[in-house]
C-alpha cells in the first residue's frame, strides 16, 4: 500500500486534484474546503482516493465528496465511474451496508403542534418501531419465497401489503425497486438473514428523527418539495441489514479471486473487483440489486409504522395530517447510468459509497412531480446536529456523475468516542437542546456525540458553492429512536 | 484450549468508521479462541451470559487469516440468525486451513445483556496473525 504523501493542486476554493501519477490512471478530485482539508489529510483517505484511481476502466477522476473518510479500500465519500465494457464493479465500491440510504416524510403538522407531545410520539415510535440487535420485524418473519419476493419488487411489496400507498413508488430512487435484482444470486446465508429483518431499523448511525424546517433557502424548491418553515418532517436512515452484510461479505470473496482471474493487478488488495461484464460482476450486481430493494422495502415498511404512530397520536384524518413520502436515497450503491463525457454518451458504472445521486431537473429519472426543479437529496447530519435538503443539478452532472455528499462523516473513532463521552450522560445532553431521543443502547448514544463528526454545515456548504446540490431547506431534530 | 479462565488480554485500535482490535494468546488455539470472545465483548456485555446451549461450528480457510475471518464471520452469522451470544470457545482442532470449535453461550436476552455495538463484519483490512516474543497476537478491523 505505501504511504507516500500525494501531493494536491488546488483548482477552486472547494475542489483539490490529486495529479495522475505513477499507476494511477486518473488524477483524484477531492472537494472541500480549506478548513476541512486537515481532517481529510490525516487518515490516509487521501491515498484511498489515489488508490482507487489506479483501477480499469475508471473514467475521468476518482472523486470524493468533503465528508470523507477512511473506509475498506475505497474510501467513504467516494465516487467513481467505470465504463461498462472495459471497467469493473467492486463490493468495496458500495459498501457493506448496500443502500444504506435516507428518506424524508412531510407533514402539515407544524412545530407548536408538536413540541409538547414529542415524548409520547417517540415513545410510541420506539415501541412500534423495531430497531435494535436482535430486533425482528413488525413484519412477521418471511419464508424464502416470499423474502425473494421482496427482493425483486423493493418497495413496492410492502406497498402491496398494505405499508404505504403507490404514489411512494414515484418518490424513491430508483422507484424503490432495480430491476436488475436476482434473487439466484444471493446466498441461502444472506436469505436466511434477510427473513426475520423486515422492516427493521438497525442499530449503530441509523435512525428515526422527528425534525421541524429550521430555515429555507431556495422558498421556490422548498415549495416544490412540500416543505415550509416550523413544518414537522421525519427523516428515517436505515440500510439493508445483515442480508447486505452478507451479500458484501459474499461477494469480497469472489472479488479477491476474480482479480487473479481477470489478471487485476491492485495497489490494495480491498479494492477487488471483476470487470463490470463477467460472470463475477453481473452476479455481484444482481445480488446487490436485492439488497438495494430489501433497503426500500425496509424504509417502507418503517415509514408506515411511523405514520401509524402519528396517526394515532394526533387523531387527524390522513388529509389533514398530510403524512407524505418526499424522496428516498441511497448512499451506498452502484448504478448503471448513461452521463456524457467528453461530449460523448456513455454507460457507466457509478459507484457511490457514503454518496447520493444529485440529478437535474429535467433528467428522465428525476421524478415527474420534481423535474423542474431537479432531485432532492437528502443529507443526514449527526444526532445533535441539523440535516439537509438540497436539490440535484446540471453541475453535478457535468463534475460527479451526477453526485454529492451523504452526511457529516465520522473523525473520531467509535472507542475514542466513547471514551469522550465517558460519564457524560448523553441523552440528557440532548434533551437539554430540546432532543428527545430514545436509544436501545447506551453505547449507541455514546459512540454518535456530536464531536465524533465532522460539521456537516460545512460539507454541505462545500457542495453548495461547488454548485454540485445547492441548499434548500435545513432540518433541526426535536426527537429520535436509534438502536 | 479450553475458553478463558481468566479475561484474554487485548487492546482497541483506533479507526476512524470501524472498530479494531489486537488479541493476544499463548498459542494458536487460545487466539483463536480469544478472538471470538473479545468480538462477542465487543458486542454486548458478556459477563451475564450463561452458557446453556452448545454447539460444534467447523470452518475452512485458505490461510491462517482468512481462517480467522471465517471464523468469526461464522460467528457473527450465528449471532443474528439464532440471536445467540456465544461466550466459550473450545478449539477442538486447528491447522492452517482447517477449524473446528465447540462453542457455547445462550440466546440474547435484552432484559440481562446489555447491547453495545453492532458488528457487520470482520474484515482482511490490516489483518495480521504473528508471533510477538512469546505470544501469538492477531489483528482485526471490524466494520462497524
Amino acid at each position: 500500500m505505501g504511504s507516500q504523501a500525494y501531493e494536491f493542486k488546488r483548482v477552486t476554493d472547494y475542489l483539490w486534484e490529486i495529479p495522475q501519477r505513477g499507476n494511477m490512471r486518473v488524477p483524484g478530485r477531492i472537494y472541500a474546503s480549506s478548513a476541512l482539508m486537515p481532517h481529510i489529510e490525516s487518515d490516509q483517505s487521501t491515498m484511498q482516493v489515489a488508490n482507487v484511481a489506479h483501477l480499469p476502466g475508471i473514467i475521468k477522476y476518482s472523486l470524493a465528496m468533503p465528508d470523507i473518510h477512511w473506509g475498506y479500500g475505497f474510501p467513504i465519500g467516494g465516487v467513481a465511474a467505470f465504463g461498462v465494457e472495459e471497467g469493473v464493479i467492486s463490493p468495496g465500491g458500495v459498501g457493506y451496508d448496500i443502500n444504506c440510504g435516507v428518506r424524508l416524510a412531510r407533514t402539515n403538522l407544524r412545530l407548536e403542534e408538536v413540541k409538547g407531545k414529542i415524548k409520547p410520539l417517540i415513545q410510541r415510535l420506539f415501541s412500534t418501531v423495531p430497531c435494535g440487535v436482535g430486533s425482528s420485524g413488525a413484519i412477521r418473519r418471511l419464508t424464502p419465497t416470499e423474502l425473494k419476493d421482496v427482493l425483486v419488487k423493493g418497495a413496492r411489496w410492502p406497498v402491496e401489503n398494505g405499508f404505504g400507498e403507490r404514489e411512494d413508488l414515484e418518490h424513491i430512487e430508483s422507484y424503490g425497486a432495480m430491476k436488475e435484482a436476482n434473487p439466484e444470486k444471493v446466498s441461502p446465508r444472506a436469505i436466511e438473514r434477510g427473513l426475520p429483518q423486515v422492516g427493521t431499523l438497525g442499530s449503530g448511525n441509523h435512525f428515526l428523527e422527528i425534525d421541524v424546517v429550521d430555515e429555507i433557502y431556495d422558498e421556490e424548491v422548498a415549495e416544490v418539495f412540500g416543505l415550509f418553515k416550523k413544518q414537522i418532517v421525519v427523516l428515517i436512515h436505515s440500510g439493508s441489514r445483515g442480508l447486505g452484510y452478507q451479500i458484501c461479505d459474499d461477494y469480497l470473496k469472489v472479488m479477491l479471486h476474480a482479480v487473479n482471474k481477470y489478471k487485476i493487478s491492485l495497489p490494495d488488495r480491498q479494492l477487488s473487483c471483476a470487470p463490470v461484464d463477467s460472470p463475477e460482476g453481473r452476479d455481484y450486481f444482481g445480488a446487490m440489486a436485492c439488497a438495494a430493494n430489501y433497503a426500500w422495502a425496509n424504509r417502507q415498511c418503517i415509514m408506515s409504522l411511523a405514520k401509524g404512530c402519528f396517526e394515532e397520536l394526533f387523531r387527524l384524518s390522513p388529509k389533514d395530517l398530510g403524512f407524505h413520502l418526499v424522496y428516498d436515497v441511497c448512499h451506498n450503491i452502484a448504478k448503471i447510468e448513461e452521463h456524457t463525457v467528453d461530449g460523448k454518451r456513455l454507460k457507466v458504472c457509478v459507484h457511490r459509497k457514503g454518496a447520493t445521486r444529485a440529478f437535474p431537473p429535467g433528467h428522465p429519472d428525476t421524478p415527474r412531480v420534481y423535474s423542474k426543479v431537479g432531485q432532492p437529496v437528502l443529507i443526514p447530519g449527526d444526532m445533535g446536529d441539523c440535516s439537509f435538503v438540497c436539490v440535484g443539478s446540471e453541475g453535478a452532472m457535468r463534475e460527479t456523475f451526477g453526485s454529492t455528499c451523504h452526511g457529516a462523516g465520522r473523525v473520531m473513532s467509535r472507542a475514542k468516542a466513547v471514551k469522550a463521552s465517558s460519564g457524560r450522560p448523553i441523552q440528557k445532553e440532548l434533551e437539554a437542546k430540546g432532543i428527545y431521543v430514545m436509544a436501545k443502547s447506551k453505547r449507541t448514544l455514546a459512540e454518535e456525540v456530536p464531536e465524533a463528526y465532522k460539521d456537516v454545515v460545512e460539507v454541505v456548504e462545500v457542495m453548495h458553492r461547488a454548485g454540485i446540490s445547492p441548499k434548500v431547506a435545513r432540518l433541526r431534530p426535536i426527537g429520535g429512536i436509534k438502536g | 484450549m479450553r475458553g478463558r479462565a481468566k479475561p484474554p488480554q487485548y487492546q482497541l485500535l483506533d479507526h476512524t468508521a470501524d472498530l479494531g482490535m489486537a488479541v493476544y494468546g499463548a498459542n494458536l488455539k487460545e487466539l483463536y479462541s480469544n478472538s471470538a470472545f473479545v468480538m462477542f465483548d465487543l458486542i454486548a456485555d458478556t459477563s451475564k451470559v450463561e452458557t446453556k446451549h452448545s454447539m460444534v461450528i467447523e470452518v475452512e480457510g485458505n490461510s491462517p487469516e482468512e481462517l480467522m475471518v471465517n471464523w468469526l464471520s461464522e460467528l457473527l452469522y450465528v449471532l443474528e440468525s439464532r440471536s445467540l451470544l456465544l461466550v466459550e470457545f473450545n478449539i477442538l482442532d486447528l491447522d492452517n486451513n482447517r477449524l473446528k470449535a465447540e462453542v457455547r453461550g445462550e440466546p440474547y436476552d435484552p432484559a440481562r445483556h446489555e447491547f453495545f455495538t453492532e458488528i457487520k463484519a470482520a474484515t482482511y483490512h490490516q489483518l495480521k496473525i504473528e508471533k510477538v516474543d512469546d505470544l501469538w497476537k492477531a489483528q482485526i478491523i471490524f466494520d462497524t
